[in-house]
């Protein structure tokens, strides 16, 4: 379901003459600059977020600000990473409809948001339960517990939402190449990637098919070219290929 | 302007790099490329919160109930330690795909500012900090150089086929430092300004004239409309945190000026950093 919905959001709107080269998917993706910059925005965005997200942490473990009470920082750096958490969350968003697809049956996307959500109930919980105790411990210089606890489940977490973001751009975990690990073939639900990716394959050669005999301009149905597609084969996905997706290599 | 433009003797020293053992183990094991990168993430990030905590509060904003000296004792292991594994992940990186950093300019970028950004944090701030906002004279050296290695670095940035679009990010970095910390007035013509900047551009660039038609010309608005945007927002940052209405008592003004600049080029090292894999260039 979700997946006929991303295949719409990649290949519908803003596509002229239902040709999903031109929506504005992939018009992002293949945009001059726009899609780089919002990458790498992205990516810079973590020194903001993440940054002042483990100065707060490292408070409630009892690490650094000892003397400083909780509160300040609260008060003082928390909203810039609020800031910072909105920036990439617009940034993230924008990135996301660019390929939703790819995304979508990422393992490491999946494995973001999973910890992205653990995260997020890590701040509820600790806001629910744990800050309405604030006064008790807020000048303590080595916070309960219970805060301790929230602020390492909190460094966990949004470290591994890094590390698995740093992942996704890891092409021998695409659906294409997992076949042979069945438990993260379905993780990343690769079934309906793969049955639309082989029904492309089948329609572009017989696109190839159709041109290769230009006098029989005939538009050949799905059942002529049945067995000549082979899964093991790449799809050819016309817009990522042109995509400035970062390989092993490219970053610093 | 690139590093095999300046040293081409050390092609065959670069070339050998390359063939080294370690790029046989980052070719098996295809992971461990994104897996150091990650961890350059991980400490990019803790450098990033120990750089705007201690600076914001040099330029007299943020946790301004501390010392700077306080906050500058309780960073300094995480600022040391985030740079070590920065260094030694890059090196570790660096080896790898060093053939194409060689001819890169983001990459001669990156490290020219990384200079700069090294001499600020671990020469210039943490003197400025631990003496109570006090600057000394080799202290003030040090920032004169700094700035002007980082004026030369990102002059190439800005003028460079490729990477030139990241300078952007700068520009970003000083209108957010800017709205979040400036007066009302400030943020209200700033914010206007910037709205009308974004729908004009938008216009100009995808309606009026656009890419895929008049590339060279849409190329040449996007430069000069980034180089207007960057002036205003100059003007603006300096007005709210060098001019004449900001608060002295909170932080002397030369000392704000370091702690905004140490920002800023710290930025432009992850900028062009992250550049030296976007938009294109020489392959």
């Amino acid at each position: 379901m979700l997946h006929d919905l991303f295949n719409w959001f990649q290949t519908v709107p803003g596509a002229t003459d239902g040709d999903p080269g031109t929506s504005w998917a992939a018009q992002l993706v293949g945009s001059l600059h726009l899609w780089a910059v919002l990458e790498a925005t992205h990516v810079l965005t973590l020194m903001l977020f993440a940054g002042t997200i483990i100065v707060v942490d490292l408070r409630m473990l009892g690490v650094i600000f000892r003397t400083v009470p909780y509160s300040t920082l609260n008060n003082k750096i928390l909203p810039l990473t609020v800031a910072g958490f909105g920036l990439l969350i617009l940034t993230g968003t924008i990135l996301f409809f660019a390929e939703p697809l790819k995304y979508y049956h990422s393992v490491w996307f999946r494995l973001k948001m999973i910890f992205l959500l653990l995260a997020a109930a890590n701040i509820f919980w600790f806001h629910r339960r744990t800050q309405k105790t604030i006064a008790e411990w807020d000048a303590q210089e080595s916070p309960p517990n219970s805060v301790k606890l929230a602020a390492a489940l909190s460094l966990a977490s949004w470290g591994l939402v890094i590390i698995f973001g740093r992942m996704i751009a890891l092409s021998s975990f695409n659906c294409e190449n997992l076949q042979a690990n069945p438990v993260a073939y379905a993780f990343a639900e690769c079934e309906s990637q793969m049955r639309e990716a082989i029904e492309a394959e089948e329609a572009y050669e017989e696109e190839e098919a159709a041109e290769g005999e230009a006098a029989e301009d005939e538009a050949v149905e799905g059942e002529a070219t049945d067995d000549s597609a082979a899964p093991e084969d790449p799809p050819p996905e016309e817009p990522a290929e042109s995509a400035p997706t970062p390989a092993p290599g490219d970053g610093g | 302007m690139d590093f095999l433009d300046l040293f081409p003797g050390l092609q065959p020293w670069v070339k050998s790099l390359s063939e080294g053992g370690l790029i046989t183990l980052f070719q098996q094991a295809e992971w461990l490329f994104p897996v150091v990168e990650s961890f350059h993430l991980l400490a990019l990030a803790t450098l990033g919160g120990c750089v705007l905590v201690l600076n914001l509060r040099l330029m007299g904003v943020g946790m301004t109930s501390e010392s700077p000296a306080l906050i500058e004792k309780n960073l300094r292991p995480f600022l040391w330690a985030a740079i070590v594994v920065l260094i030694v992940s890059g090196l570790l990186m660096g080896t790898v795909v060093a053939q194409r950093l060689y001819s890169r300019p983001a990459f001669f970028i990156k490290m020219l500012s990384l200079a700069a950004a090294l001499f600020l944090s671990l020469g210039v701030v943490g003197s400025v900090a631990r003496n109570g906002g006090l600057i000394t004279q080799p202290a003030k050296i040090m920032a004169g150089v700094a700035l002007a290695i980082w004026l030369f670095a990102i002059s190439i940035f800005a003028t460079t086929y490729g990477p030139a679009p990241g300078t952007q990010h700068i520009v970003y970095a000083a209108w957010l430092i800017t709205m979040a910390f400036g007066s009302k007035s400030t943020r209200i013509i700033l914010g206007a300004i910037s709205a009308v900047w974004i729908v004009a551009h938008f216009l100009a660039t995808f309606i009026i004239w656009n890419p895929s038609d008049d590339y060279d010309l849409v190329m040449e608005i996007d430069r000069w409309s980034l180089r207007c945007f960057a002036l205003t927002v100059t003007g603006f940052m300096l007005w709210e945190f060098a001019g004449p209405k900001s608060d002295q008592s909170v932080s002397p003004k030369l000392t704000r000026l370091i702690g905004l600049l140490t920002i800023l080029v710290w930025v432009t090292v992850a900028a062009s950093g992250r550049w030296i894999g976007l938009g294109g260039g020489d392959g």
